[in-house]
């Protein structure tokens, strides 16, 4: 067995030093680390072709929210910029931590939107940061409304985010805008729109589920309502 | 600091490189979970504990601890005593503490995903075998030649 020389312990206690340090203390160059190996981090080209289709989309998406005019917010007056730090690495939630935190006014619960659709809200608030829980989260959930009507409906997150409990008698359609209807968010923030319907299991009511016209994925700022 | 301990630095920054590939093509794998378990039949307990604050160093996404981050530096801890205190062979031991620790995670943080995604778990579980296995058999032999 060959004896460690007595530099390696001094070495190997350096760097849990070191990483301990770094950990604690400055924990935003981990999230750079991590940003930075991500396939997402550094196709700043890519990125540019794909906001540039996104924008495309969000002008039609536009054109068609024009229908619904009257119960669409006007302009975001109340809300802060914040910028992606770090998104939850695992498969078991869908969150990104933003720039903005308590010292900047974010409160618990406000509404976090991207190009004027809500994509989340805040979970926990931090010093300088916060926690956003986006609808893409099992455990997300928000009373919505359907189309011009009005239909209501219960928004549940998940990997693929669908629309329950709309009444069996709602007449919907392909397109229909989904918009929040819930305490704490601004009334008729767009959510997303109708991709298809059906029935409950236990028939009682429609379901529907949604497309949404952003890759969740490639955020990188995002507005926070004060 | 030798060779083999540089190697398994590296093979941390893999597992998270090909762990994100994947997250982004769609297809679930724990592997840097993977990597500090089977890290932990291979190194000693302070070299462990270094593996283990840089992965969460990486990994983690919050200036807060929490559950996920807690059970990361738990598991291959519990592998590092299951290695001490079991008469298994080591790799034997590498394979069911991978087992053990993926449904530990998935147990704890959402137990729906196994039965609702039964494919999904069993995909994760194969990857984590896989990589775990790999990264044994490689460090292991340099180890002992």
């Amino acid at each position: 067995m060959q004896r460690k020389p007595e530099s390696n312990k001094w070495v190997l206690g350096g760097l849990i030093a070191l990483v301990l340090f770094l950990s604690v203390f400055f924990p935003s160059y981990g999230w750079r680390l991590r940003d930075y190996l991500s396939p997402q981090g550094h196709a700043s080209s890519a990125d540019a072709v794909s906001l540039a289709a996104q924008n495309e989309v969000l002008k039609a998406e536009i054109a068609k929210l024009q229908t619904v005019a009257a119960e669409l917010p006007s302009a975001p007056a109340n809300y802060m910029r914040a910028m992606v730090f770090s998104r939850y690495p695992l498969n078991f939630k869908n969150e990104m931590l933003i720039d903005a935190g308590d010292h900047e006014g974010v409160k618990a619960g406000a509404a976090v939107v991207f190009q004027g659709v809500l994509i989340g809200k805040i979970q926990t608030v931090f010093p300088d940061t916060a926690l956003v829980t986006t609808v893409f989260d099992n455990n997300f959930k928000l009373p919505v409304r359907i189309g011009s009507k009005g239909y209501d409906g219960l928004l549940e997150g998940g990997s693929y985010p669908s629309v329950k409990s709309i009444a069996r008698n709602a007449a919907l359609a392909p397109n229909d805008i989904v918009y929040a209807a819930s305490g704490g968010i601004p009334y008729a923030l767009p959510v997303g729109e109708i991709s298809a319907t059906s029935t409950s299991p236990d028939s009682l009511f429609q379901e529907a589920s949604l497309a949404f016209a952003y890759d969740a994925n490639s955020i990188q700022t995002v507005f926070v309502a004060r | 600091m030798n060779l083999r301990f540089i190697a398994a630095i590296a093979v941390i920054f893999l597992a998270c490189i090909v762990q994100l590939w994947l997250s982004s093509i769609g297809i679930i794998a724990n592997l840097i979970l993977v990597s500090l378990v089977s890290l932990s039949f291979l190194f000693g307990f302070w070299e462990l504990i270094f593996f283990i604050l840089l992965a969460l160093f990486i990994v983690n996404w919050q200036p807060a601890p929490s559950e996920e981050i807690i059970l990361f530096a738990l598991i291959p801890i519990g592998a590092y005593l299951l290695r001490k205190f079991s008469s298994w062979q080591a790799w034997v031991g590498n394979l069911i503490a991978i087992c053990g620790g993926l449904v530990i995670v998935y147990g704890v943080l959402d137990f729906s995903m196994i039965t609702a995604n039964v494919g999904t778990f069993f995909m994760d579980l194969a990857l984590g075998l896989l990589f775990g296995a790999a990264v044994f058999s490689i460090l292991n032999r340099r180890a002992t030649r």
